[in-house]
């Protein structure tokens, strides 16, 4: 079972922002491959600095995953774009019901509002926030418990 | 290292089980209880894991500036008072220790009125919409944060 894993643009001064210095998208994406592995999920990490990639990976590759984490992020370039209703969107039009979802954010966006939560209409979307790398692991821990409950 | 937890949970949280199911699931906050326990358990440096509820606003401040005494971590569910209560967030803002904000379903996707939270700035993490499942991992990251794991 496929787990796609998306980060978004701005990853790096989110990183920095958050203070996480031990923290890099390389140790991330090993993190999350060796969480996936243990658990016999497949992992399909990914990352873009383009906001319309993620989109675009959401609307070509949703369909063939068994669960979705992601970590939108975000720059002031792609909120103007308009990305963050783009997201729900495209969560809308492909994410069947049943999906297993998380959004992951390394700090907690709600303590200086930088960031509001997707909300999707058709999907349950789980939300974890600010727990840094440790947030990852236990995204695809949590993934793995609603797939194991869903099979 | 001696760790005390304590998990507060607001107002009809003590109906878990047979409100609202198809949100909130079977289990009761017992059974949820039993289980946090059981993960506990399996950590030697935990020495205490309270489990209270309350549907009163004043009793769960009470609870939390109790807490600042001898409490390492806090895992708070307050259900509808998350979106209106300034008194749970001051006592949260006052109380030192690690603190997580817990929903069983994820309020954003709910309605409008839940769409804010006023313990979320005043907390270190968020936890929502993983089921009652979200309990275990809450406790479990919770220990990790304060065994200062990564």
């Amino acid at each position: 079972m496929k787990v796609l894993m998306l980060n978004g643009p701005g990853l790096a001064s989110a990183i920095q922002q958050a203070g996480y210095d031990h923290v890099s998208l390389e140790l991330i994406e090993q993190t999350c491959i060796r969480t996936c592995q243990d658990l016999a999920l497949e992992p399909d990490f990914r990352q873009s600095a383009d906001d319309q990639q993620i989109v675009q990976w959401l609307r070509q590759d949703l369909t063939s995953a068994s669960a979705l984490l992601i970590n939108p992020l975000s720059t002031q370039a792609a909120e103007a774009a308009g990305y963050a209703a783009a997201l729900v969107r495209a969560l809308d039009e492909h994410a069947p019901a049943t999906l297993p979802i998380i959004e992951v954010h390394l700090s907690n966006p709600f303590v200086d509002a930088q960031a509001q939560p997707l909300r999707p209409t058709g999907c349950n979307v789980g939300l974890l926030c600010g727990f840094g790398l440790r947030g990852y692991v236990l995204a695809i821990q949590a993934l793995h418990r609603q797939l194991a409950a869903n099979s | 290292m001696s760790i005390k937890l304590l998990v507060i949970n607001g107002p009809n949280l003590n109906l878990l089980g047979s409100r609202e199911p198809e949100i909130y699931g079977y289990d009761t906050l017992a059974d949820i209880e039993a289980r946090c326990q059981a993960l506990v358990q399996g950590y030697p440096q935990v020495s205490e894991l309270t489990f209270r509820q309350s549907n009163h606003e004043g009793e769960l401040v009470t609870w939390i500036q109790q807490a600042i005494a001898d409490v390492d971590g806090i895992i708070i569910n307050a259900g509808a008072y998350t979106h209106t209560s300034v008194a749970i967030h001051d006592a949260l803002r006052a109380y030192a220790g690690k603190k997580i904000e817990l929903h069983i379903s994820n309020p954003h996707l709910r309605e409008p009125f839940r769409h804010v939270s006023y313990l979320a700035a005043a907390v270190d993490g968020v936890i929502a919409g993983l089921g009652v499942a979200g309990y275990e991992h809450a406790v479990s990251i919770m220990i990790d944060r304060l065994l200062e794991r990564t």
